[in-house]
């Protein structure tokens, strides 16, 4: 069957921050502690699957001249109430993220997977795709962010790990740290799936 | 033209459904969200100012703080106060008890430079405002000052620094005027 591959895809394969390199402006932005970058990554597969599933269902009632207003109109639908609703129930979340929120609209991994799948897909594969890219994504940022929170601040989800051991890094959670940390990811990560061998 | 009418149309009954079903999620949240932020001011003030048992915002033409009640006695005073910091403007609250002395100092907003800038926040910075009534000078821009600022992070305790003695100044005018 073709819908386990439609939902495994996004895990690793075709994984969207570590494979195909996109919506790396968020991901590196956000991703200093793993708290913070869990939130964003759980935020963003919420807006993937809600979109994934509305545009796919409305597929067949939009003119193709106008599909990119109307995806984007949905798709900033759910960022708000995404907003609104870590703004009630995680508070201390919604202030370290900021800005990054509202700007889920303009993450190209979702408007990448309205247009070159939710579109012309059924409801059941747009949202076992949009399920296995966010579960994905949530995975990329949560890693980055882990690893960033460690060797920068020794500590992981706030609690204190390496007391003693190593002086953390500082440059970790600054941005240059974001491009180090996510170019050995995908280094390792390469290293293991391709064949020809770097 | 006909054509024309007809996205028109789509796009408007798509903004539509938008809208109605935002502002049913608004109201959902709205009133949780201002509790929070309610929750979190009323936080914020009690760590500035721990023995108040309730707070009253007096403002007088732009000048605002939040005098600090204990029972019916006026047993001090958060100010608010700005600095430039490194990365932009740091926001600072300040409680002060009735005597004008420091009881704490708590950083409301900033952009400083995480590990660096951002150390201004920590106990061994802050101790050395508290119980004191300044005026407060950075060691570093005066041979007389009483305040070491944080290793390479001169700007960002400058800035925490200056924000302290302005409450103070604000303070030794606005205290005994009222109540």
């Amino acid at each position: 069957m073709a819908k386990l591959s439609t939902f495994t895809n996004g895990l690793l394969k075709e994984n969207a921050v570590l494979v195909l390199l996109i919506g790396l402006c968020p991901t590196l932005a956000v991703s200093t502690t793993a708290m913070d970058a869990l939130g964003m990554g759980v935020a963003t597969a919420f807006v993937l699957v809600c979109s994934n599933i509305c545009i796919s269902a409305v597929r067949k009632l939009v003119p193709p001249q106008i599909r990119i207003p109307i995806f984007i109109i949905i798709i900033s639908t759910f960022v708000t109430i995404a907003d609104y609703f870590m703004n009630a129930y995680a508070p201390t979340l919604h202030k370290s993220l900021g800005l990054f929120i509202p700007l889920i609209v303009v993450n190209c991994i979702i408007l990448g997977r309205a247009e070159a799948f939710a579109s012309k897909k059924d409801l059941f594969s747009a949202a076992l795709d949009g399920l296995g890219t966010g579960i994905g994504y949530v995975g990329a940022i949560g890693l980055i962010g882990s690893m960033r929170e460690i060797l920068g601040n020794g500590s992981l989800f706030g609690y204190k790990l390496t007391s003693g051991l190593f002086s953390p890094a500082i440059i970790m959670i600054l941005p240059p740290g974001g491009f180090i940390v996510f170019g050995f990811i995908i280094a390792f990560l390469n290293h293991f799936t391709k064949k020809e061998a770097c | 033209m006909r054509e024309i009418i007809d996205f028109a149309l789509r796009l408007l009954i798509t903004c539509a459904l938008s809208a109605g079903s935002l502002s049913w999620v608004y109201e959902l949240t709205a009133d949780r969200i201002r509790e929070n932020q309610e929750k979190q001011k009323i936080g914020m003030l009690k760590k500035a100012l721990p023995a108040a048992e309730r707070f009253e915002t007096i403002d007088r033409g732009g000048l605002k703080y939040e005098a600090g009640y204990r029972g019916d006695e006026r047993i001090g005073g958060v100010f608010y106060a700005e600095g430039k910091g490194y990365g932009g403007v740091m926001q600072v609250m300040v409680g002060l008890d009735s005597q004008g002395k420091v009881v704490e100092v708590v950083l409301l907003s900033h952009k400083e430079t995480p590990g660096l800038g951002t150390k201004v926040a920590d106990q061994e910075f802050r101790h050395q405002f508290l119980g004191k009534g300044g005026p407060f000078l950075l060691r570093k821009d005066n041979p007389s000052g009483n305040i070491d600022g944080v290793a390479s992070a001169t700007i960002s305790s400058r800035a925490v620094t200056k924000a302290v003695d302005d409450s103070l100044q604000i303070f030794k005018g606005e205290w005994g005027k009222h109540g």
